[in-house]
């Protein structure tokens, strides 16, 4: 099955990067946001995201509240999430999980690491 | 005791207390004229800085202007770098589909050549032309050698895309540092009005810096390129046992 991702990213360099990175993994939807607030429009609007890649620094609504969101949001609450962040310190990781990322990715990232992200997620689901 | 008499020791009370107040005066008035020396001499230099605070405060708005600008800047440049990287792997990739239909044309030329072979079999000379033409290796090597290049230049542009990732982590560096400044031009304009109030009506506010209501970077972003960081935060993520466990963690 094709997943259909969503990219937010405040940053039009870092969303398509991740986009190229999925198109060279074989994926061919996505849709993307400049933030969390233009995510949940998105996600609002569109039954068909099956996925959600999240930076956590962002201007409006953060990565974090992004999350936080989806997963009190009934209708998208069980959606795959990984967070693709600058953040590597060990509170900030555990933020993320306590608010419900399936995993979590460093940047900068290369295309292995986050196919084996999405494989792993895509696996204990 | 008579209200005269009374009075009069009053004023001898008093008059002793006077002398004792003229008295510290007399000690304390070098004193005195030390700190207005000190005061004097100190004015200028008051002044002095006063001003440089003020030049200072009215310099940061272009500061932050040139940060803004140099972060557009870099942005501009890696989406050109992505156009290129772009259009290379579409490159290639066209390249690989051309020489991929070279190959298949290279077969039906060896299904002739067998053809022919089959037909010439009764001319030895003829049948050994037609079997060297038949081994050239030539197409086929070319292929291999080349599917190679086009292997190596697509995985040169995914490494180039990766090392972009520096431009949002620069970005987010260059914002940090943004609000650090708009934080000290805060300070020094706060400073300037206490030192005098009149000064700060005469501060360049024509450039107006918006602070930012919420941080939206990283202070710690860093470009390290290294799988160790990526596997520390993996053994962190698995070591963590159960979503209760990392929930009891936040109360």
């Amino acid at each position: 099955m094709d997943l259909k991702f969503l990219v937010v990213d405040d940053s039009v360099t870092m969303r398509r990067i991740v986009v190229n990175s999925l198109k060279g993994l074989g994926y061919s939807q996505f849709l993307e946001a400049g933030d969390g607030k233009e995510a949940i429009d998105i996600l609002n609007a569109d039954d068909s995201i099956s996925f959600v890649i999240t930076d956590w620094n962002m201007p409006n609504v953060s990565g974090l509240d992004l999350v936080k969101s989806i997963r009190q949001h009934s209708k998208y609450s069980t959606i795959p999430i990984l967070m693709v962040t600058t953040r590597g310190v060990k509170d900030d990781i555990m933020e993320a999980l306590h608010a419900k990322v399936n995993n979590y990715v460093i940047k900068p990232f290369t295309p292995q690491i986050l196919k084996e992200k999405i494989e792993q997620i895509l696996a204990s689901i | 005791m008579s209200e005269g008499k009374k009075d009069f020791e009053m004023l001898g009370v008093k008059l002793r207390e006077l002398k004792a107040l003229f008295s510290v005066g007399e000690k304390i008035i070098p004193s005195i004229q030390k700190l207005v020396d000190f005061i004097n001499e100190m004015s200028p230099l008051l002044v002095h800085i006063n001003n440089s605070i003020e030049e200072s405060n009215s310099k940061i708005p272009k500061a932050t202007d040139h940060i803004v600008d140099v972060t557009n800047a870099t942005e501009l440049a890696t989406t050109e770098i992505l156009d290129l990287i772009d259009t290379i792997s579409s490159n290639t990739f066209d390249l690989s589909n051309a020489l991929s239909l070279v190959v298949q044309d290279e077969g039906r030329t060896k299904q002739t050549l067998t053809e022919l072979a089959a037909l010439v079999s009764d001319n030895p000379k003829a049948s050994a032309l037609v079997k060297d033409l038949y081994e050239n290796k030539t197409l086929a090597e070319f292929k291999i050698k080349a599917d190679d290049v086009v292997q190596k230049i697509q995985m040169d542009s995914t490494n180039i895309a990766i090392a972009l990732q520096v431009q949002d982590i620069t970005t987010q560096q260059l914002s940090a540092v943004n609000h650090l400044i708009i934080s000290v031009q805060k300070r020094l304009s706060s400073l300037m009005f206490e030192l005098s109030e009149d000064q700060i009506k005469h501060v360049d506010n024509s450039h107006t810096i918006e602070v930012p209501t919420d941080k939206n970077f990283d202070m710690n972003a860093s470009y390290i390129k290294q799988q160790s960081s990526q596997d520390e935060i993996d053994i962190m993520i698995k070591s963590t046992t159960s979503q209760d466990e990392i929930d009891k963690l936040f109360g």
